[in-house]
């Protein structure tokens, strides 16, 4: 009787596993959409001005898209800004890398400690300390967005498991 | 009133109230929807004494309820500003979609597309609202806001949680 409950209790889990892996990969297909959405102008070179304009448009409501503040090749431009793109990457790498794994211990000080480099980047390219720098918002974005993605996976765990006990119960 | 919704119904307030900034509105939903959801999660964790872990439904669902308010809010605020302007945005880009219809040669229904939206321009510009371009504002701030703030209530829920832990 025992080792039945424990074999309903890892099959239970196995499959509340399984669930959460899927909601990962649909996560990681959503995002690389949305990365491909603002990636577009450098990707493909072909100009479509509905697609530009629509486009223009979706992101317009996530980022400010400051035109020396976009990352751009061969004169085109990002739709997003460098710090966006830094995020939006950092979250996409973060997922890729927890695909299989489970986030284990975190801490909130992790996060400020993440957060710092972006926010004294900000001020202190508003202050007119230095000037806006593409490499370094991209990186500082990449830090924050990849260890903000990290609490989002933990939190995405808990209800899962949650889940899963709650029915054991 | 219940004590989950005055949290989410301050924060998106807050939220749709900073909205009508010039220029922060372009980071409405990546950067103050998801902090008013924080801080909704914050005020519900301060108003329930004795809770020491916040479930991550209700994050959700605070995060997402936040979000609603802040979309309604915001959406009413741009309406009485389109109203007391006679302009808006859409008022701005309508030339830019005139022009993009004429390059690409688009046809018939995207003729009758801009003959909606001149249609919306002039009851804009005339009277100062449009039912249908108060819908789709609204309906968009609802979908994007959305996304947005339950993104944000998961995030703000983990950090909430771990931080309780790690103080107990």
């Amino acid at each position: 009787m025992i080792l039945s409950g424990i074999n309903n209790f890892s099959s239970k889990t196995n499959s509340e596993n399984f669930t959460l892996l899927c909601s990962k990969i649909v996560l990681l297909t959503i995002l690389a959409i949305w990365i491909l959405g603002f990636l577009k102008p450098i990707i493909l070179f072909q100009n479509n001005i509905l697609t530009d304009y629509f486009l223009g448009i979706i992101y317009s409501k996530v980022c400010h898209q400051v035109d020396f503040k976009c990352i751009t090749i061969e004169h085109e431009s990002m739709l997003v800004c460098a710090r966006c793109a830094g995020i939006y990457s950092g979250v996409f790498i973060s997922v890729i890398f927890m695909l299989f794994r489970k986030v284990s211990k975190l801490n909130v000080n992790i996060f400020i400690v993440a957060s710092i480099p972006l926010v004294a980047d900000v001020f202190l390219t508003n202050l007119n300390v230095y000037n806006y720098s593409h490499p370094l918002a991209f990186i500082t974005g990449l830090v924050f967005g990849g260890m903000l993605c990290l609490f989002f996976l933990s939190e995405l765990e808990n209800l899962f498991l949650n889940k899963s006990i709650n029915r054991n119960e | 009133m219940n004590k989950k919704y005055l949290p989410a119904l301050v924060s998106g307030f807050g939220a749709a109230v900073l909205t009508t900034i010039p220029g922060v509105d372009s980071v409405a939903c990546c950067l103050l929807v998801p902090f008013a959801s924080g801080a909704s999660i914050y005020l519900y964790k301060k108003s329930q004494t004795g809770l020491l872990k916040i479930e991550t439904k209700t994050g959700i669902f605070l995060g997402f309820l936040t979000a609603v308010f802040a979309a309604i809010f915001a959406s009413s605020f741009e309406l009485i500003i389109t109203y007391l302007t006679n302009s808006s945005d859409l008022v701005v880009s309508l030339p830019q979609a005139e022009q993009l219809v004429r390059d690409m040669n688009l046809g018939q229904d995207a003729e009758e597309s801009l003959k909606i939206m001149r249609q919306m321009v002039l009851d804009i510009q005339t009277k100062g609202f449009s039912l249908l371009y108060s819908v789709l504002i609204t309906l968009l701030n609802l979908i994007t806001y959305s996304i947005f703030g339950i993104v944000g209530g998961m995030v703000a829920t983990a950090i909430i949680n771990k931080r309780n832990i790690n103080s107990v």
